[in-house]
């Protein structure tokens, strides 16, 4: 049986294009596929997404990847900097592939690949590239002032074998620009000094953290994506209660309406469904209404929030894990903050000039019983005087 | 540096024509094992227009196309890589440390098809470190241009929060613009 459908398809297929390859003026066959598969490419077409930016000078190279230290393939521009790729796959249990329409003019057949992937370019601050080296020694109480070849030296590993290197760092660095572009951005988080002609550099933390809120608060001040927003904003934020004034509203509906239970449960929100149904929600709705007004964050939280996750993002995927972790520890810990107070604890400070104050009372107080030779002798300045002492001292 | 550096270059055919083809890439929710050529294309992929929306039939399912502008300031390509042969005769070389005695031979036996390689590949070295531009060692040539991208959906439509695709391009790139700012 099988058969004999199948050849009487193939036929109707044939008339069909024989139909269809008269008009092509196409010599068909009686054969049912007509094409042939082109042979296979060796190297299949890529899918770029690339600035505009970039001038055709721009290479693909390898450079360590700040976060994991692997090699990884950059876009680096010589006149406008260095941009990294973001790959667009699809997973595995929904498989794509492209179909890459074909041109007419010059003529470029339609081609398919088996992989999806898409490369976006996308500009990437040349400060991260080299802060792995920048923060090789966070944890070290005496960090060297180190010069910027030597720093570039560290994030350009050699392979231990053949003595080559693994990217190509040194290589980018022959564009004079790319290089000016580098040490400007390390200058940024770092302090230096001039030796000789040389700039030194040593990463300074507290700049390095003025920087990356700079970012976060770049990221987050008109609102994130959208849908890093829902994820990681809106939902973090939302009310417990929430969920369960749509379950009561779940229950009752599917109570009141039997027959249009399945429906009802599928749109809580939707009253179109039936009056009773719309009821139901309605009133179940209306009390919960100014608790939930309650709980919805005020913008302050919401900024606050996306701030977090900004910075989150930025810590988690351009930072070295031995570096992000330990910013997090230093900024969760304020007291170990020493090098700069931040404006955070003026309730401490408060505390302090009230103290001052009772002391300076009490000191009044004291100095009230005293008589007026002593104090006048208590007032002489005896700074910077010798003191007595160091009369009876041997002479060196 | 497993893999070498790699340069756009405009496609061989622009070269007479002065302007790079225009094409659009559809990602189809299917997998097709074919890398290559699958023309003539008409008897089984004519995707329609209608009120903004796009739909096509393939192998008899029906699918919805969201065409994905990219933003301004980007372009796309469909680029082949082709890495030069001296390059990658390097490659080759570097999985094993040069050792002297191989550095040796070529001198006594000329007839080692490996071994003239390895002798331009140190000539290209050295020119390479004297040089001010880094040294190239394959092509991305660039077959076409696009503007556009289509996400097709099998009956159903992609959004930003379910795929990757609709998401890098509507929201990774502006996004990363800002993070990258300085």
């Amino acid at each position: 049986m099988p058969r004999t459908t199948r050849s009487s398809k193939a036929v109707a297929t044939a008339s069909a294009d024989s139909k269809d390859a008269k008009t092509k003026t196409k010599s068909t066959s009686s054969n049912s596929s007509i094409y042939t598969l082109a042979p296979e490419l060796d190297s299949p077409p890529t899918i770029f997404i690339l600035p505009k930016s970039a001038t055709p000078e721009s290479r693909i190279v390898t450079l360590q990847n700040p976060r994991y230290g692997k090699p990884t393939r950059y876009l680096v521009c010589p006149s406008t900097g260095f941009y990294e790729f973001t790959k667009m796959a699809s997973p595995e249990k929904s498989p794509r592939s492209w179909l890459i329409d074909g041109t007419t003019n010059p003529h470029i057949p339609a081609q398919t690949t088996k992989d999806s992937e898409l490369y976006v370019a996308t500009p990437i601050d040349p400060l991260f590239l080299v802060l792995p080296a920048l923060a090789a020694k966070i944890t070290d109480k005496k960090r060297m002032f180190l010069s910027s070849d030597d720093h570039f030296d560290a994030v350009s590993e050699q392979d231990s074998g053949s003595g080559r290197r693994k990217n190509h760092l040194l290589e980018v660095l022959k564009w004079p620009q790319a290089r000016k572009l580098l040490e400007s951005r390390m200058a940024s988080v770092c302090d230096t000094v001039e030796a000789g002609d040389e700039i030194m550099f040593r990463l300074n933390e507290t700049k390095l953290v003025e920087e990356l809120l700079m970012k976060a608060k770049r990221m987050s001040e008109d609102g994130l994506p959208k849908s890093m927003e829902e994820k990681f904003v809106t939902k973090a934020l939302e009310a417990p209660i929430v969920g369960i004034r749509s379950t009561v509203a779940l229950t009752r509906s599917s109570t009141t309406v039997t027959v249009e239970s399945q429906e009802g449960e599928e749109m809580t929100e939707t009253t179109t469904t039936k009056t009773s149904l719309s009821e139901a929600t309605t009133a179940v709705a209306t009390p919960t209404n100014e608790v939930v007004a309650s709980l919805i964050p005020t913008p302050e939280i919401l900024n606050l929030q996306r701030l977090r996750v900004s910075l989150n993002f930025l810590t988690s995927s351009y930072l070295p894990p031995s570096l992000s972790s330990h910013l997090k520890s230093s900024l969760s810990n304020p007291s170990d903050f020493s090098r700069k107070r931040i404006a955070g604890d003026e309730e401490d400070a408060f505390e302090r000039a009230e103290k001052r104050r009772k002391k300076e009372e009490e000191e009044k107080v004291k100095k009230a019983g005293v008589s007026r030779g002593v104090k006048e002798l208590a007032k002489v300045n005896t700074r910077g005087m010798m003191k007595l002492t160091s009369f009876f001292q041997k002479k060196t | 540096m497993s893999q070498p550096i790699l340069a756009f270059t405009p496609s061989s055919s622009s070269s007479t024509s002065t302007t790079t083809p225009k094409t659009t890439p559809n990602l189809l929710p299917c997998r097709i094992h074919h890398d290559g050529s699958v023309e003539p294309t008409d008897s089984f992929w004519n995707p329609r227009e209608e009120d903004g929306l796009k739909t096509s039939y393939f192998r008899g399912r029906k699918l919805h196309g969201k065409t994905l502008p990219l933003p301004s300031g980007y372009r796309g390509v469909v680029a082949s890589k082709t890495v030069n042969q001296q390059q990658q005769n390097q490659n080759q070389n570097q999985n094993q440390p040069p050792r002297l005695s191989e550095q040796m031979s070529f001198v006594m036996d000329n007839d080692n098809d490996n071994k003239p390689a390895e002798v331009i590949d140190l000539e290209a070295e050295e020119s390479g470190q004297g040089s001010q531009q880094p040294e190239v060692g394959g092509k991305m040539q660039i077959q076409a241009e696009f503007e556009e991208v289509v996400v097709w959906g099998h009956e159903s439509l992609a959004d930003a929060g379910g795929d990757a695709y609709v998401r890098g391009v509507e929201e990774w790139i502006g996004f990363a613009e800002r993070i990258h700012a300085f």
